[in-house]
C-alpha cells in the first residue's frame, strides 16, 4: 500500500503502525509530532495507530530557529 | 472595576510629604516620565521652594502638547433648583435664594446672546433636581442649543450611564463632575442631605460618562475644603486612572478654588496663589496631556499670569446666575472675580502670544 | 551580590531576562555552551518537517534540559497556520509556551499584527502561554493583551538586521502603557542595545542572530547575559535627574512674589 509522508509517496506493509514507521525511519518518536490526515496523533497513541492506504502523514520536529 | 477602592485607600492612608527633600523634587522634575510617587513629591512642602523649576518644565510640556492655544467656553446655568444641602454652595436647598429655571425660549435667547460673542463651546449647568431639571429637560435644552454650539458639555447631577448616553445622542460631548472632596469622611459631613450624599455614585460618574460616549470628561476637587495636597493627589490619580482605562476620552481637570458665596460656610484651608500654581504645575508634569481649566473664580491678573503654566481652557463672558447673558440676573452660585468679556479675554490672549480657540470639534451628525 | 530579581511569566520563575534562540548557528553544538555562558533559561526553536533523508541533526540534543522551550510559529502566513503549528509544537510534549510569528512579508519579515491577534486569542483560550511577536503598535498591543497574551514581544528592528532599537520610542510607549511584560525581540545587534532596552524598563530581551553569528558565540552570549543584567539593575536603581531645561531669564513664577498676600 502507499501513504504520503511529508509530501513524498512511500510504500509500506499493510498493518504497519505509526510507531513502527517512525522507528523504521531511524527517528526518535519522543521528539517527533505526527499529523495524520490533518489531525494530530498524541505521542502515546503512536503504537496503537495503524496506517492505511492513502493516508497523508506529516512528521515534524523542532529545528533551530529564532 | 472602578476607582472607588483606590479612592478609599487614599482616604485611609494620607500622603506623608514632610520627608520629601529639595533634591527629591529636582530629581523628579528632571525625569522623562513622572509616576505617582514623583507626583506626590511635587506636591510636597519642599517643592514650594522649586516652583520656578516646576514651572519651566510645565511650560515646556504645555507648549509641546498644546501649543500656544487656549480654548474658550462659558457656563450657562439653566436651573438652580437643588435638593442637596452642600454646606459650601450658594445653591444649597436651605439657602433662601430665588429659584428659577429657564424656559426653552429663554434658553434659546441665552444661547443666541452667548453665540453672538463668538463662543462655540458651552457648558450647561443645573443643580440636582431631576424632577424639574432632569434628563428630558436637558435633552430639550440641548436640542435648542445644538444648532448654535458645536460643543456642549454638561455639569449637572450624577446620572446613570443610560441617561448620559441619551444626552450624548442629543449632542452633548462633554461631562464635568467634581468630587468636591475625595475624603469620604469630610464628604459625608459636607453633604448631610440630598442625593449627593452618595460618595461612590458621584465618584464613578466620570467613568459612566466615558462609557456613555462623552468625548471629554472633566473632574476636580473644590480646593479649600481640606488639605489641598491630598486632594490634588487624589484628583491626579483619578485622572490617570481614567486616562488609562479610557484612552480615547479627553480627560480634563479643573482647579476651582473656594470663593465667597451665600451661606455661612468658609473654606477650612486657604489655598494660596503659590499653592495653586504648585498644584497646576505638578499636574501638568505628572499628566502632560491633561486639559486644565481655570475659571473666573480667579482674578484677572492671576488668570493671565498662569497662562504659560499649563492652562488649556478658560471661561469668558461669565455669569454664574441662572441665565444672565440675555438679561442680567443676581442669583450667582459663586461670585466671579474675572468679569471680562469674550472680546477682552481674546485680546488679552493675543497680547500674550496665545490664540483663543473657539471651536475645536465638530461632531458628525448621525443620519436620522 | 545576591540577585533576587525574578521574572515571573507563564507559570515560571526565571532568574535570567535574556531569551536566546537556536537559529543561524554555524554549529549547533555551540548552543549548550551559549546557554551556560549567557545564563539564559528560555530558548526558541522552530517546527519543521522531519528530514526524511536523515541528514539534519535534532536540535533538542543540544538544548540543556532545564531550559524552557519557546517554539515559534515561523512559516505561518496567517492565523490558521500559526494555530496549526502551535498545536503541533505542543503535541511534542515539551511544554505549552508558543511564540506567535505570523509573517507574509519576505522582504523585511515584518509581522502581521491582525493575524497575530487572531491566533493569540485562539491559542490563549486553549491554554497556551502565548508570546506574540509584533511591530510596536499600541493598538495591536492592546488587542494582544485583551486576547490573553502572556507578554508582548515588539521588534527593535527587522529580524536579522542587527540594527538595534530603531523602534525605541514606540517600545517606550508600550512599556509605559501596557501592564504586560514587554520582551524586545529582533534587531538587537549588540549587548549595549540589549542593555538599553532593559534600562528603559523592558522585562526581557530575545537575542538570536547577534549571538549565533558572532565570531565567538559563547563569549557573545556571556556579554549579552551581563548586558541584560546591567540594564535591568540600572532600571531597578532608578535614574537620576537629567537637567535638560535651562532656567528662563524672565521667571514664570515671579508674579507670585509681586502678588499681595495669599488668597
Amino acid at each position: 500500500m502507499h501513504i504520503t509522508v511529508n509530501g513524498r509517496t512511500q510504500d509500506m506493509e499493510s498493518g504497519q503502525t505509526l510507531h513502527g514507521l517512525i522507528l523504521s525511519m531511524n527517528l526518535d518518536p519522543s521528539v517527533v509530532v505526527a499529523e495524520l490526515n490533518q489531525s494530530i496523533v498524541p505521542g502515546d497513541k503512536f503504537a496503537s495507530t495503524s496506517l492505511y492506504d492513502g493516508d497523508r502523514l506529516e512528521l515534524l520536529s523542532f529545528v533551530g530557529g529564532g | 472595576m472602578s476607582f472607588l477602592s483606590e479612592a478609599l485607600r487614599l482616604g485611609q492612608t494620607p500622603l506623608h510629604l514632610e520627608t520629601v527633600s529639595g533634591d527629591d523634587v529636582r530629581r523628579v522634575v528632571g525625569l522623562p516620565r513622572v509616576d505617582a510617587s514623583g507626583f506626590a513629591a511635587l506636591l510636597s512642602p519642599a517643592a514650594s521652594e522649586h516652583l520656578e523649576t516646576m514651572a519651566t518644565r510645565a511650560h515646556a510640556l504645555t507648549l509641546s502638547h498644546f501649543g500656544r492655544t487656549v480654548s474658550l467656553f462659558t457656563p450657562l446655568y439653566v436651573s438652580n433648583h437643588c435638593a442637596n444641602h452642600c454646606r459650601y454652595c450658594g445653591f444649597a436647598a436651605p439657602n433662601s435664594i430665588p429659584r428659577s429655571q429657564l424656559s426653552l425660549d429663554e434658553v434659546r435667547a441665552e444661547g443666541e446672546a452667548i453665540a453672538a460673542t463668538g463662543l462655540k463651546q458651552l457648558l450647561l449647568l443645573t443643580g440636582e433636581a431631576p424632577r424639574k431639571a432632569g434628563v428630558a429637560y436637558l435633552e430639550a435644552c440641548v436640542q435648542v442649543l445644538r444648532p448654535l454650539f458645536p460643543s456642549i458639555s454638561v455639569e449637572v447631577y450624577p446620572m446613570e450611564t443610560a441617561d448620559y448616553a441619551r444626552l450624548t445622542r442629543a449632542g452633548v460631548d462633554g461631562l464635568t463632575v467634581f468630587q468636591e472632596t475625595y475624603d469620604p469622611v469630610l464628604y459625608a459631613e459636607l453633604h448631610p442631605a440630598g442625593p449627593k450624599r452618595d460618595y461612590a455614585f458621584r465618584l464613578n460618574t466620570p467613568q459612566r460618562g466615558a462609557e456613555a460616549g462623552m468625548r471629554v470628561v472633566n473632574i476636580g476637587a473644590l480646593l479649600g475644603l481640606t488639605d489641598w495636597r491630598q486632594e490634588i493627589y487624589a484628583v491626579g490619580l483619578h485622572a490617570a486612572w481614567l486616562q488609562k482605562r479610557y484612552p480615547g476620552v479627553d480627560i480634563a481637570v479643573s482647579l476651582p478654588r473656594m470663593r465667597p458665596h451665600a451661606g455661612a460656610f468658609q473654606p477650612a484651608c486657604i489655598v494660596s496663589d503659590r499653592e495653586l500654581v504648585q498644584a497646576m504645575t505638578a499636574l501638568r508634569i505628572f499628566l502632560p496631556r491633561l486639559s486644565i481649566t481655570i475659571s473666573t473664580r480667579e482674578a484677572p491678573s492671576f488668570r493671565d499670569n498662569i497662562l504659560p503654566l499649563g492652562v488649556t481652557r478658560m471661561s469668558a463672558g461669565v455669569s454664574t446666575a441662572v441665565g444672565g447673558h440675555a438679561k442680567p440676573s443676581k442669583t450667582e452660585q459663586f461670585e466671579i472675580s474675572d468679569p471680562r468679556s469674550v472680546a477682552e479675554i481674546e485680546a488679552m490672549l493675543r497680547a500674550r502670544g496665545y490664540q483663543a480657540v473657539f471651536k475645536d470639534w465638530e461632531p458628525i451628525e448621525a443620519s436620522a | 551580590m545576591e540577585h533576587t530579581d525574578i521574572f515571573e511569566i507563564g507559570g515560571k520563575r526565571l532568574s535570567s531576562r535574556l531569551f536566546t534562540g537556536t537559529g543561524k548557528y554555524g554549529n549547533d553544538a555551540l548552543i549548550a555552551p551559549v546557554c551556560e555562558a549567557s545564563g539564559s533559561e528560555v530558548i526558541t526553536v522552530a517546527l519543521r518537517r522531519v528530514d526524511l533523508d536523515g541528514k539534519t541533526d535534532n536540535v533538542m540534543k543540544h538544548i540543556p534540559s532545564h531550559m524552557t522551550l519557546l517554539p515559534n510559529t515561523s512559516g505561518a502566513r496567517n492565523a490558521d497556520e500559526a494555530v496549526r503549528i502551535a498545536r503541533l509544537a505542543r503535541a511534542i510534549g515539551c511544554g505549552d509556551w508558543i511564540k506567535i510569528e505570523v509573517i507574509s512579508d519576505n522582504r523585511y519579515l515584518l509581522p502581521d499584527g491582525y493575524e497575530t491577534a487572531k491566533a493569540t486569542e485562539i491559542l490563549a483560550k486553549e491554554g497556551f502561554v502565548v508570546l506574540p511577536y509584533m511591530n510596536p503598535d499600541l493598538y495591536v498591543a492592546r488587542s494582544l493583551a485583551d486576547a490573553g497574551a502572556a507578554a508582548i514581544m515588539p521588534l527593535g528592528a527587522p529580524i536579522g538586521t542587527n540594527r538595534g532599537l530603531r523602534t525605541e520610542e514606540m517600545i517606550r510607549i508600550l512599556i509605559e502603557e501596557m501592564e504586560l511584560p514587554i520582551i524586545v525581540d529582533a534587531g538587537i545587534g549588540a549587548p549595549s542595545q540589549a542593555c538599553r532596552a532593559m534600562e528603559m524598563g523592558a522585562a526581557a530581551c530575545l537575542v538570536n542572530t547577534a549571538i549565533a553569528t558572532a565570531s565567538d558565540p559563547v563569549l557573545m552570549g556571556l556579554a549579552f547575559g551581563r548586558a541584560v543584567t546591567a540594564g535591568r539593575e540600572a532600571w531597578l536603581a532608578g535614574p537620576g535627574a537629567i537637567a535638560t531645561l535651562a532656567q528662563a531669564s524672565s521667571p514664570l513664577t515671579g508674579f507670585l512674589d509681586r502678588t499681595e498676600g495669599a488668597s
